[in-house]
């Protein structure tokens, strides 16, 4: 079973269709919509901003997925039998999103969830020491709401990155 | 079984070069000023927040599936 890249960091060899922003506007927000095949998935990003306050105004950012190829389900799979080659050589849309949040310096983040019942807490590592990783050794439901919280060296949220491997 | 590794490389601390550190209140503080993802918002403030978008495809992660998507899965491919 080969391994999955996850998109994060602007990557030529992350293989995508293309994305762009379709709508912008440096006070406002806009709109980017990244088409990525491979997962069968058309990713959006909106962006929504507005002036005023104190501490530079507020946003809200909205992630959607939608599956590129419509039907990859057993159904359709039943249905057009002579389809299903077609249909599992093209992937399912199953994708898992992570938006993740670093504060360096004071402060803190609270998580307030529409899915309170489903949320899951993975880890909380109170401190992660150099050259520490976080193993998700548990095997996780996608279809929860996770959330993982550590805490690293100051000033290292930009160096983030999500590894994947086989044992 | 596929591991989830979630690793955090470190380097000495960068000092944030000041974008707009006198002024955080003033316009353009928020947007996606993280270039290099493709998608990350934060303010032009030095040491503050930073945010970030990661996804991927669980297609072929049998092994995070529950038993019955597997074998959807499996449905699916055979």
């Amino acid at each position: 079973m080969r391994s999955i890249e996850s998109r994060h960091a602007c990557d030529q060899g992350d293989g995508l269709d293309h994305y762009t922003w379709t709508q912008f506007d440096a006070r406002e927000g806009g709109i980017q919509v990244l088409q990525d095949s491979e997962n069968n998935v058309k990713v959006t990003t909106e962006l929504l901003m507005v002036d005023g306050g104190e501490h530079g105004g507020s946003w809200a950012a909205r992630i959607k997925g939608e599956p590129i190829v419509e039907g990859n389900d057993r159904s359709l799979t039943h249905i057009y039998f002579v389809l299903t080659i077609v249909l599992c050589t093209g992937k399912p849309s199953r994708t898992s999103f992570i938006f993740y949040a670093g504060m360096e310096g004071m402060g803190g983040l609270d998580l307030e969830t529409d899915e309170n019942e489903n949320v899951r807490s993975i880890y909380f590592y109170p401190s992660l020491r150099l050259n520490e990783h976080v193993r998700a050794s548990k095997a996780p439901s996608f279809s929860l709401v996770q959330h993982l919280s550590l805490m690293t060296l100051p000033f290292g949220s930009w160096m983030v990155r999500l590894f994947h491997r086989s044992p | 079984m596929k591991l989830l590794w979630l690793l955090l490389p470190f380097v000495p601390s960068v000092t944030s070069q000041s974008l707009n550190s006198t002024n955080p209140s003033g316009e353009l503080v928020w947007g996606a000023y993280r270039p290099n993802l493709y998608f990350g918002l934060r303010p032009r403030i030095p040491q503050s927040l930073m945010t970030g978008l990661i996804w991927f495809g669980t297609q072929d992660y049998r092994s995070f599936t529950s038993k019955s998507s597997l074998d959807d899965t499996c449905a699916l491919m055979f």
